[in-house]
């Protein structure tokens, strides 16, 4: 661990870090090692999808009406709108030539 | 005004983050990880003040992005060297930040948490910026060599946020900080059949290399050498297959990649 976190800084401690860091970063990239760049690259794609969560959608009415296929899922969802932690995806239908389910 | 910082943020989050300001040579490669998986936790730490509650995702999109982007890039496009100038002017910018936050009641003196949320407003400006530096810079080295390719228009902030930077030999491609470069992966894959990025090898050394599906480097040419994730400096300039688990890419030399896609487009032209 550092000696002192950011926010333990006193305020001048704390400008006097980020203009250096400013300088810094404004010249060059982060000095990310190429092996680690690689490894973490390849870690993320390797991941596998580990829970899928599937939704059903109607058109009632003209709206799109989305379902879940489960009682039971870590997601709400309302109509069009999927609440997913701090995330609300809003599902619009692109042009009208859908037909009514 | 209250600041919630999400409970996954420990303290050695914050330790690496301090550490990557003060000098990010230092930083070992489970500390890398630490440090974006940082970043990516205050992506959602909350800001509640008299005038509602945002993330700081959505503040940095409220008070930076919309502020400082587009002027940023109109002067950026003007600059006639990016590589020599860009510099100077990222800084300019990213010393805005500080005053802006300040007038928006958003970086308080006496109130530390708010400087979490000023770090990470320089922290992705900084990315930001730099990272539109690099766009512009191989686009026109991309023209200047007499590459044929339809780019995006960085200056409407619709077409900024097109999935690719460009179209080469019918490709879709992207220019990538190695930072950004990792916040577009995901374990549904890439979505573009090239990125041209900047690996940083060491020292004051970085290597301008490009990342294609297999499928795209076919068209280009298709021979490549197998190597390993930690051997492929020794390999390049030549390109290389790099395989883990299922996933694989094949890396090139960023000057080797763009001889031989001239080539494939002065024969599509003389077959014409």
């Amino acid at each position: 661990m550092s000696e002192k976190q950011l926010t333990e800084m006193d305020y001048a401690e704390f400008q006097e870090l980020m203009d250096a860091y400013i300088t810094r970063s404004s010249q060059q990239d982060d000095a990310l090692p190429a092996p680690t760049f690689l490894e973490l690259l390849f870690d993320i794609l390797s991941q596998r999808v580990q829970n899928v969560i599937r939704l059903e959608g109607q058109v009632i009415n003209g709206e799109l009406v989305l379902t879940p296929t489960e009682e039971e899922t870590p997601v709400q969802v309302r109509g069009n709108q999927i609440l997913l932690g701090d995330w609300q995806v809003i599902v619009t239908l692109k042009n009208d030539k859908l037909q009514p389910a | 005004m209250r600041i919630v910082i999400p409970g996954a943020f420990t303290a050695r989050h914050q330790d690496v983050l301090t550490r990557y300001l003060a000098d990010d040579r230092l930083l070992s490669p489970a500390e890398w990880q630490l440090l974006y998986q940082g970043i990516d936790i205050l992506d959602t730490a909350q800001v509640h003040t008299d005038a509602g509650t945002g993330t700081f995702r959505q503040l940095y999109h409220c008070h930076i992005d919309v502020c400082f982007a587009t002027s940023y890039l109109e002067r950026l496009l003007a600059l006639e060297n990016v590589e020599t100038q860009s510099p100077a002017l990222i800084a300019e910018f990213a010393r805005r930040i500080a005053s802006h936050l300040q007038q928006a009641g958003l970086l308080l003196p006496d109130v530390s948490l708010t400087w979490l949320f000023y770090t990470y407003c320089v922290y992705w400006w900084q990315n930001f910026a730099r990272g539109y530096a690099f766009e512009v810079q191989i686009v026109r080295d991309l023209r200047a060599s007499g590459v044929k390719l339809y780019s995006h228009d960085i200056r409407d902030p619709v077409e900024r946020r097109s999935v690719a930077d460009m179209v080469v030999l019918n490709l879709t491609g992207d220019v990538k900080t190695s930072t950004y470069f990792l916040r577009s992966a995901s374990s549904l894959g890439l979505p573009n059949d090239f990125y041209v990025t900047r690996l940083w090898i060491g020292g004051e050394h970085r290597l301008l290399v490009v990342f294609q599906k297999p499928t795209a480097w076919e068209k280009i040419d298709g021979d490549t050498v197998e190597g390993q994730l930690s051997g492929l400096l020794r390999l390049l300039p030549r390109p290389v297959k790099l395989r883990q688990d299922d996933v694989v890419l094949v890396v090139i030399d960023y000057a080797a990649w763009k001889r031989r896609v001239l080539q494939l487009q002065r024969k599509e032209q003389d077959d014409e």
